[in-house]
């Protein structure tokens, strides 16, 4: 007999897991399918040799708000949320070739600037025009965030006139770092809003990693009666008469009025339902949306603790990749500096490592093309900066392992359904245009299809926590939708 | 009959006839059209045995100051109808957890709820007054922004986020949401009942024009004729024939008549899927109109009476446990009414000329599933058994009982067209996620085409959002019209 749910979740990402667990929590009857063999999407955990850890490099919960924070919250296990702040280095790599060092612990600062400034050298007028800059791209109403919508960072950046060349290589490399899009195209209103969510919450790593939020997550989801499927793929979202029907696996159909996919949305438009159920203007505007960069991450084992920052961010004026450098790196040609970024989860939590020995996640950004050439360059080149950075642990690497690109990525989360798509490091809609108030809407116009994930739905900042940011929003969504059609249809 | 027109208005509800009669007064050539014999659509009048009547319970909130005044004055129409705020409105009545039943005058007239009187209704406590004040200054005071923000939040949602006692609670989830937006509280939307909670305890609730809703609509009507409108009434219009992607006119059972403009007061989703057709629009609208969530039905009955039993126009009752919602609503349609529900009395036979000396007609019901095909039965029949319970002197002089349901409400407005459809009471307004600034716009995506009415075009309670969105409907078909009219 073939059963039917009230929902059914495609993907187990951040998005789909706080979204199903909402809905169950609601009283929905709720399926979560998934292809891999492990929830999280692309914060999968993993757990091999006593250590435990991510695909790449995660870190960022703020522990005061935000979107972590109200999810546990509204699942009723806020107790549970355990994110631990430790030391974190901002690390900046002066033309000289001199890497400054500032630590934080994860907390801000009354006056980061300072540091920040001494670390790029700045002389006196040049710090009144950097502090000055700095408070108009974080002091903003939401009006004014609104606006920025529409220009990207480089526009705003030109408006500023004359500015200190480090405090450019801040917007630039932070258009990629925190936005994880290309400098010409990142929206300025992201890079506000996450510069005013750094600037008023401590953030940190969760204790047990990744996928043990995600596990405190799913088991509410279970105890509230909801089904996780795993190794199962979703090959087909159905539709009939224009309303969504259900979801066809490689052997059976499950049947339900709403579909919530966590997919992707140029995957799941494009390739689970099909351009034939949508207008062609939907089609092309699905086709046109602007991903966002991709990730190389490598894992370095070492044998002995000597990682003392949990995150570290290395970074110089001119480690940025802007539209011309990515097409020179596509060529094989990277830039002297990349931007480099780091997480050793053994340093927050203990647990992560075995006794003695440390992993860190280490890696820089890359095109999200699953057949990008440049990665193996790119690693070559994250190793190279790692040895100028940490001169001091490099002969404690006992091996490194774990190289993954663009192709891994597109292979744990989204289907490539476009050229040079698929592999992009936290989804879609990172630019002017897709973002902010023109984000895609999680409400897709086939009755009972909904997005949730990074590419619709949430809020401004950095990955996962758009994610669970739009879980959060698109529960109440489908929850009415849910409603309504009982009202309506009484299916 | 000049068979060709600048605009037509298909339908002669508030909305249609509000809107045609200011395009007359503005010069337009305006043919309106209705399948009814009257005026009015669901708020029409009419006469049986020295009563005169509406099919259903019909009061506008709010009642002073309103855009129904303004469009009379506009219309010239102020000294003809005249417009009465009854004061005191009625008698609210509450049964208090251990089945005491205690009740409080209401005031109308345009004057607030005195808010201790309502406090000592409801037993509440001091130590939850300020909570209960924060949640009314929040209503009151709202800003048009922040009721937007409310636009994708359920009442149930909203007014979970104040600690307000049971009692408080049941009030305003019952009587303030359930009995004027007519949906359960937890697919209410929040933005509309803020509007109208500010409506109604700023300006009063209960308006009621002299002679009755349909007199108004066909005064109204009238003036649309005197300024060189055509009406045609009985005549059911079949199609909007649609050439090149624009409107071109209405086929008719009594022929075709032509306009580069019509203005549908039929309802949105009858509109699109049946009177255009699909194949005129986009998947994704016609995806969306066809999603669209229609308000509930309405069940209840008509009693005439041989003596005059209500000595105010309204009597409502509630408890802690009438709060309806989606759940409540599906028990019931599976068979299984909730103890209890929240019921009303009402009558328009306090009003000069409504009714024969000595007598009086009472209106009772409750909302039911807007499918035409529902059999209401079970809801008649506990309705009666309240209004038994509560107000048993009504059946001791019962002459004539008369039962209505959506099939009835279908029958005078709009066609079923989408499962669940066409009897809804009020029309597709009050359901989160399409109010305030997620409301259908009246300006369909077909070149000439524009819907008035509940539908569309406005916010707010019943009649008053007809009649608004009739006036700003006509608005903008006077701008399309000026804008893309023809050479002559």
């Amino acid at each position: 007999m073939v059963k039917n749910y009230d929902v059914i979740v495609v993907g187990a990402g951040f998005g789909g897991v706080v979204c199903g667990a909402l809905l169950a929590k609601q009283g929905l009857q709720t399926l979560i399918l998934d292809k891999n063999t492990r929830p999280g999407g692309k914060q999968t955990g993993f757990s091999i040799n006593g250590f435990k850890f991510e695909m790449w490099p995660t870190y960022g919960i703020p522990i005061e708000i935000g979107p972590f924070v109200d999810a546990f919250k509204a699942l009723g296990i806020e107790s549970k949320l355990d994110v631990i702040p430790k030391n974190t280095a901002l690390m900046y790599r002066r033309p000289n070739g001199k890497w400054i060092t500032t630590v934080t612990g994860g907390r801000q600062e009354t006056d980061p600037t300072e540091n920040m400034f001494n670390s790029w050298n700045l002389k006196p007028k040049e710090r009144e025009v950097a502090l000055q800059v700095l408070a108009e791209a974080a002091v903003l109403t939401p009006e004014q965030l609104d606006a920025l919508d529409d220009v990207s960072v480089k526009q705003w950046v030109a408006q500023r006139g004359e500015i200190p060349k480090p405090l450019f290589g801040f917007f630039a490399v932070h258009s990629n770092l925190m936005a994880t899009g290309l400098y010409e195209l990142v929206a300025m209103s992201e890079i506000s809003r996450i510069m005013q969510i750094f600037g008023s919450s401590t953030t940190g790593f969760p204790r047990g990693g990744y996928s043990r939020v995600v596990d405190d997550i799913l088991k509410v989801f279970k105890a509230n009666g909801g089904t996780l499927k795993l190794n199962t793929r979703v090959e087909k979202i159905l539709v009939e008469d224009g309303r969504v029907t259900g979801v066809a696996t490689k052997d059976r159909v499950y049947k339900s009025h709403i579909v919530v996919s966590n997919a992707g949305l140029q995957p799941t438009v494009l390739k689970l339902v099909g351009e034939e159920y949508f207008d062609k203007g939907y089609v092309g505007y699905v086709k046109d949306i602007v991903p966002s960069l991709g990730f190389c991450n490598q894992r370095y084992i070492f044998s002995k603790p000597v990682m003392k920052y949990g995150m570290f961010l290395g970074t110089s004026e001119d480690s940025y990749i802007d539209v011309d450098r990515l097409a020179e790196m596509k060529k094989g040609k990277i830039p002297e500096v990349l931007s480099v970024y780091g997480v050793c989860p053994a340093v927050f939590d203990p647990s992560m490592a075995p006794n003695g020995k440390q992993m860190l996640l280490i890696g820089a950004w890359c095109s999200p093309d699953p057949d990008a050439k440049e990665v193996r360059s790119v690693q070559k080149k994250v190793d190279e900066l790692f040895e100028e950075m940490f001169p001091e642990a490099v002969s404690y690497i006992e091996s490194k392992e774990g190289y993954v690109g663009p192709a891994q990525v597109s292979k744990l989360s989204r289907d490539s359904v476009l050229p040079g798509l698929g592999g992009e490091a936290v989804g879609l809609a990172v630019t002017v245009g897709y973002c902010g108030k023109h984000k895609p809407s999680p409400k897709s116009p086939l009755p009972g299809l909904f997005f949730v994930g990074h590419d619709a739905g949430g809020g401004a900042f950095i990955g996962t926590h758009q994610a669970v940011s739009s879980g959060l929003r698109v529960a109440p969504l489908v929850h009415h939708y849910y409603l309504e059609k009982k009202a309506v249809l009484r299916q | 009959m000049s068979k060709n027109y600048d605009v037509i208005v298909v339908g002669a509800g508030p909305g249609g006839v509000a809107c045609g009669a200011l395009l007359a007064k503005w010069g337009v050539k305006t043919l309106l059209v209705d399948k009814n014999s009257r005026i009015g659509g669901k708020a029409m009048t009419v006469s049986k045995n020295g009563f005169r009547y509406e099919y259903w319970p019909i009061a506008a909130c709010p009642a002073t100051n309103t855009q129904i005044h303004l469009l009379l004055k506009t219309l010239g129409l102020d000294e003809d109808v005249e417009l009465i705020a009854p004061d005191p409105l009625g008698i609210m009545h509450y049964e208090t957890p251990s089945g005491k039943i205690k009740t409080m005058l209401m005031p109308g007239g345009g004057k607030p709820m005195d808010p201790q009187e309502a406090f000592n209704l409801l037993g509440i406590k001091d130590a939850d007054m300020p909570e209960i004040m924060r949640l009314f200054t929040d209503m009151l005071g709202m800003s048009r922004h922040d009721q937007n923000l409310l636009d994708d939040v359920s009442v149930l949602q909203f007014l979970d986020r104040y600690q307000i006692p049971k009692s408080m609670y049941s009030l305003l989830a019952t009587l303030q949401s359930e009995g004027t937006l007519e949906v359960p509280g937890d697919i209410a939307c929040a933005s509309e009942f803020v509007k109208v909670f500010q409506q109604n305890n700023t300006y009063g609730g209960g308006l009621y024009p002299a002679g009755g809703f349909g007199r108004m609509y066909e005064a109204i009507a009238k003036s649309a004729q005197t300024n060189g409108s055509d009406i045609i009434l009985r005549t059911r219009v079949e199609r909007i024939s649609v050439e090149n992607g624009r409107v071109t006119g209405v086929l008719t059972d009594k022929g075709v008549f032509q306009a580069p403009i019509v203005v549908s007061n039929a309802g949105i989703q009858p509109t699109v899927l049946k009177l255009v057709g699909e194949e005129h629009f986009d998947k994704s609208y016609v995806n969306y109109v066809r999603d669209l969530v229609p308000s509930f039905g309405f069940a209840g009955a008509r009693y005439f009476l041989s003596k005059p039993v209500l000595k105010h126009p309204l009597y409502v009752y509630f408890a802690d446990d009438t709060i309806s919602t989606m759940e409540k609503h599906l028990k019931a349609e599976a068979g299984q009414m909730p103890e209890r529900i929240y019921v009303f009395m009402s009558t328009n036979s306090l009003y000069p000329g409504m009714a024969p000396k000595g007598k009086q007609l009472i209106y009772t019901g409750i909302t039911c599933p807007a499918d035409p095909k529902t059999n209401i039965k079970p809801w008649l029949d506990k309705v009666e058994e309240e209004i038994a319970r509560l107000w048993p002197d009504v059946f001791k002089y019962i002459e004539e009982k008369e039962y209505y349901g959506s099939a009835q409400i279908s029958r005078l407005s709009r066609d079923s067209v989408v499962p669940g459809a066409g009897g809804e009471c009020i029309g597709l307004g009050q359901i989160v996620g399409q109010c305030g600034n997620l409301k259908p716009s009246p300006k369909a995506p077909v070149g000439g085409l524009f819907y008035v009415g509940a539908d569309a075009g406005s916010s707010g309670f019943g009649n008053h959002m007809c009649v608004e969105s009739g006036m700003n409907v006509a608005k903008l078909v006077r701008d399309y019209w000026a804008t893309h009219r023809l050479p002559h």
